[in-house]
């Protein structure tokens, strides 16, 4: 998995390609963890690249959730195929989760 | 018809047991949503087995058996090892999980979500995880 970092005024998109599973889940871990030791708490998740997803990648996603919340952050997903979206409703996590349709809209969340 | 593939216990061969397991599905003309659903799933159980089973041995293996009898499909996951309790699991609170921070936990209850029927059979020293999906 290879992951493309862009900032913008006010957040960074990454931009994951190809599977988010147990295996490659730490790559984007560790993206995550890199922008909020440089302090960028708005993140957004371009899922357009993104093939599969399992429990391993969600996970990611899940655990710095409180922590980007609590420091007045959060996650911006977008872009997302049907498969992709399927496996974040099979455990409810659209309802717990900002999700928009496409990169048009992600600005206006993180203000 | 059954098909069979052995994985070697590393975090390495999860996509070839997806491909795999995508391949069989889509020969046995298991509708795509199904099929996605049960990729899904059975990596989610090999996964847990190479990871928690085998702290990622790469000398152990895994056994998958793939078969479809009329409606229904079935999947096998053999394994030499006391099996984990996979069908027994309570399911967690996301909001705790959240709050907690943590990030495991979820691949079974996926597991439960999608699969219809699971069977954990042990045998002496294999056990054996019994994947059923109605079509």
């Amino acid at each position: 998995m290879e992951i493309k970092e862009t900032q913008h005024e006010g957040y960074v998109t990454l931009l994951p390609q190809g599977d988010l599973d147990a295996n490659s889940s730490i790559i984007m871990d560790e993206s995550i963890q890199g922008q909020i030791d440089e302090g960028q708490l708005n993140i957004h998740v371009d899922c357009s690249g993104l093939e599969y997803i399992s429990s391993a990648g969600l996970g990611v996603f899940i655990s710095h959730m409180d922590e980007l919340k609590e420091a007045g952050g959060q996650f911006v997903f977008s872009n997302m195929s049907d498969k992709v979206f399927q496996v974040f409703k099979l455990l409810g996590l659209e309802a717990l989760m900002t999700i928009v349709p496409d990169r048009a809209q992600v600005a206006t969340e993180f203000t | 018809m059954k098909s069979d593939y052995i994985a070697v216990c590393s975090k390495t061969s999860l996509p070839k047991i997806r491909e795999f397991v995508q391949q069989q599905l889509r020969n046995m003309e298991v509708a795509e949503t199904t099929s996605y659903q049960v990729v899904l799933a059975v990596d989610e159980a090999c996964a847990n087995s190479i990871i928690h089973q085998h702290a990622e041995d790469g000398k152990a293996s895994l056994r998958i058996c793939i078969y479809r009898d009329h409606n229904e499909l079935r999947i096998e996951l053999t394994d030499e090892g006391s099996a984990f309790p996979i069908n027994k699991y309570q399911p967690q609170d996301l909001q705790e999980i959240i709050r907690k921070r943590k990030r495991g936990g979820l691949g079974i209850q996926l597991i439960n979500k999608i699969m219809d029927k699971i069977e954990v059979i042990q045998e002496e020293k294999f056990y054996t995880y019994r994947f059923t999906k109605y079509l």
